[in-house]
């Protein structure tokens, strides 16, 4: 405080600052393009009738209260969005940690089985798979060929309603390999010696999974938690590509409805909209996933 | 002795950009399109013609398949990023010539030559013309099509050859399926099924389209609305066609992957497009095909079907160079050369004389041609502009599905259906 007092300084910046300025500025460019300008204009859009092509008009709150009074269509997307999380994410949770507790071993070959479980996660979004599954599932496909050779009547994965947004569930579950990498280098960090002491304690092997494993990688399952959380409410790529909404909306998820309102009707006011609705939902999820990750999380710093 | 070179290097630069700049001035046009091999083949081939005929122009060719040619466009335009000549499928048009934003230029206004096109056609809402303007010229002749399994047909003793009804398809549905539950009649997906029921309506509702226009209102009741999907509802039940939840694995341009329709015993006849038919038949080569006739209604003298356009080409009005994207597309519709290396790459071409040198060089198939033949001897009513709009036929389609899965009642659905159509024309 003295020192500036007694000195003021003639410039607030000094050239090695303007320096990190200039290494810092393509992200910031990058940002402010990118970003934060499709970002506030979306928020403008979103109050206002804005088709492709027609002038921007200021309607107030009309595209929320359509929204949520008189499109169905969003109803069921909600829906289906729900149902589509709660399902995949526990899901995905789950599974990655069962591989990576089962991978978590010293045995021959155990890399190349890290490997071949992580492999379907490098195609992770990717339309070629989606495809792919959809030749799977199709009714002349191979998992109903096996169905049949069981002597069982084909099911129509992707043509009956009560089985598509399950069977694109299966295929984001299947893609558990991100998660499953991170929870096996948890896994490798509990210091053995818990394990030890702990077993010196009577504790048996589920004893020891509850209260040692679990504990000590809560952090990193809570991290997996939030980010596949926040991908499945954002999904669009599987619904899209094998089903494309259907049948009968039952695969109509946010994502899939956004785009469509965006460039098969050209709503780009509403699409906003429907986008700023998706993104409050997004915070409101995690917010409340952070607010009681206290009682189970825990850091040992 | 690197200095000596680099500096001869620059100086071969600024000469070689010098008389660059003394040359003529280069234009150059972007001219996008979708399609298959074969229409990129012939549609360079006439860019290179064009290219060596006017060595100041440069073409540059963005081309691809349909899978999000309409949604890039889409951006493309609203950002003035859209190339200067723009194949457009026509369920689009009317969103992107009938804006405030102007996207596409009146050729009208232009030096294009319409002296071998006929009016009567390219005039037509859907093939471009908007209230005495044309926002396009379309690439050819096309339309729905029976595309009839020979063998099939001659086995159940079915002739689509000569006139027939609706009723002639319900009672032969009756007994295709009686004989064999495996078969069915037609194979069409939903957007083949709202194809047929959009020409039952038009025989059945004195020939009213299901939008007015003008008032921006829907045409029909909704009692008349019921009507039509208590129609969809038989074809569903009557198995006319098969199963909605069957299909739609096959959706869109896919009929030809249905293992059924390739095993060539399932399906008697399919609803198809003229553009559609060759792939079809293609996909089934142990059986013959033929181009049937569309079903009337009893007592009904509303043909209903008509031919239309499969895109149109379009000059954006953003363009820099509009005189020499117009110069292009002249040469593309009107030059000889050109009509010949393009043949059928755009289904039937649209004027006479390209047809007529198609038939001398053999360029469209014997299937094809009958098939659009068919489809031009139905003088039927064209459908309005917001029908055929995407968010229109999608409310369709979705409607057909309901009523396919017996999620609801044709009365619930038309109610539904009414009150979306309404929505949406008074917000066009």
């Amino acid at each position: 405080m003295v020192q500036t007092a007694t000195k003021p300084r003639r410039r607030r910046y000094t050239r090695r600052d303007y320096q990190a300025f200039l290494y810092i500025a393509p992200w910031l460019l990058g940002f402010v393009v990118l970003q934060l300008y499709p970002f506030i204009m979306s928020l403008l859009y979103s109050f206002c009738n804005y088709s492709l092509g027609s002038s921007v008009k200021f309607i107030g709150l009309d595209n929320y209260v359509r929204l949520f009074t008189r499109d169905a269509d969003f109803v069921k997307s909600l829906k289906a969005t729900g149902i589509f999380t709660l399902a995949v994410v526990p899901g995905k949770l789950i599974l990655s940690l069962a591989v990576a507790m089962f991978l978590n071993r010293d045995m021959r070959g155990i890399n190349l089985a890290r490997t071949v479980y992580y492999i379907p996660s490098l195609f992770g979004g990717s339309v070629a798979v989606a495809v792919l599954w959809k030749v799977l599932f199709q009714d002349n496909g191979i998992v109903n060929a096996y169905i049949n050779a069981l002597g069982l009547q084909t099911i129509q994965f992707w043509g009956d309603p009560r089985y598509a947004l399950g069977t694109i569930c299966s295929l984001e579950i299947w893609q558990f390999g991100s998660s499953m990498v991170m929870s096996l280098a948890a896994l490798k960090q509990v210091p053995a010696s818990l394990y030890e002491a702990a077993s010196i304690d009577g504790a048996n092997a589920w004893h020891r999974f509850w209260h040692v494993t679990i504990p000590q990688i809560s952090p990193v399952l809570f991290f997996n938690l939030i980010m596949q959380t926040i991908q499945a409410l954002q999904n669009f790529t599987s619904a899209s590509v094998i089903t494309n909404g259907g049948p009968l909306k039952s695969t109509y998820v946010m994502g899939l409805k956004l785009y469509k309102e965006a460039f098969t009707n050209f709503k780009m006011g509403y699409a906003s909209a429907i986008s700023w609705v998706m993104f409050l939902i997004i915070m409101a999820v995690t917010l409340l996933l952070f607010r009681f990750s206290s009682a189970w999380v825990s850091y040992d710093d | 002795m690197k200095k000596l070179v680099a500096l001869m290097l620059c100086l071969c630069m600024l000469l070689s950009l010098g008389a660059a700049a003394m040359a003529e001035e280069t234009i150059t046009l972007r001219f996008s399109w979708w399609g298959g091999d074969a229409r990129h083949e012939a549609t360079m081939a006439v860019i290179e013609q064009y290219m060596e005929l006017h060595p100041n122009v440069k073409i540059e060719a963005e081309y691809g398949s349909s899978d999000g040619y309409n949604d890039k466009l889409a951006t493309q335009l609203a950002g003035g990023t859209a190339p200067d000549i723009i194949q457009i499928d026509p369920a689009f048009l009317p969103a992107y010539a009938l804006t405030e934003a102007q996207y596409l230029v009146d050729l009208k206004t232009t030096a294009f030559d319409f002296s071998l096109s006929d009016p009567a056609y390219y005039e037509l809402p859907m093939n471009g013309g908007f209230d005495g303007k044309q926002y396009g010229v379309p690439t050819g002749v096309s339309g729905g099509a029976i595309l009839v399994n020979n063998e099939m047909a001659a086995k159940f003793g079915i002739d689509f050859s000569t006139q027939y009804t609706w009723d002639d398809v319900f009672a032969w549905a009756k007994q295709v399926h009686e004989a064999d539950p495996s078969v069915y009649l037609f194979e069409a997906n939903k957007t083949m099924v709202a194809v047929a029921t959009t020409a039952w309506a038009k025989q059945n509702c004195e020939g009213k389209t299901f939008f007015d226009v003008d008032t921006k209102t829907v045409n029909f009741s909704e009692a008349e609305l019921t009507e039509v999907f208590k129609f969809v509802k038989r074809l569903f039940d009557e198995h006319v066609v098969a199963p909605v939840s069957y299909m739609a694995a096959y959706e869109g341009d896919n009929m030809q992957n249905d293992p059924n329709w390739v095993a060539g015993d399932k399906y008697v006849a399919c609803l198809a497009y003229t553009s559609t038919c060759e792939t079809l038949a293609a996909a089934a080569p142990g059986n013959t095909f033929s181009a049937g006739k569309f079903p009337l209604t009893a007592g009904s003298d509303i043909p209903a079907w008509n031919s239309n356009c499969p895109q149109v080409l379009a000059i954006n009005a953003k363009s820099a160079n509009i005189e020499a994207a117009v110069d292009f597309l002249n040469y593309f519709y009107n030059n000889e050369t050109a009509m010949v290396t393009l043949g059928a790459v755009r289904s039937v071409p649209p004027t006479a004389r390209a047809r007529e040198l198609c038939a001398e060089n053999g360029l469209i198939s014997d299937l094809l041609a009958a098939a659009c033949d068919v489809c031009t001897s139905y003088s039927g009513i064209p459908d309005d502009s917001l029908y055929n709009g995407s968010e229109a036929k999608q409310i369709m389609w979705d409607a057909i599905e309901e009523v396919g899965y017996g999620a609801a009642t044709p009365e619930q659905v038309a109610q539904n259906v009414y009150d979306l159509w309404s929505d949406y024309a008074a917000n066009k």
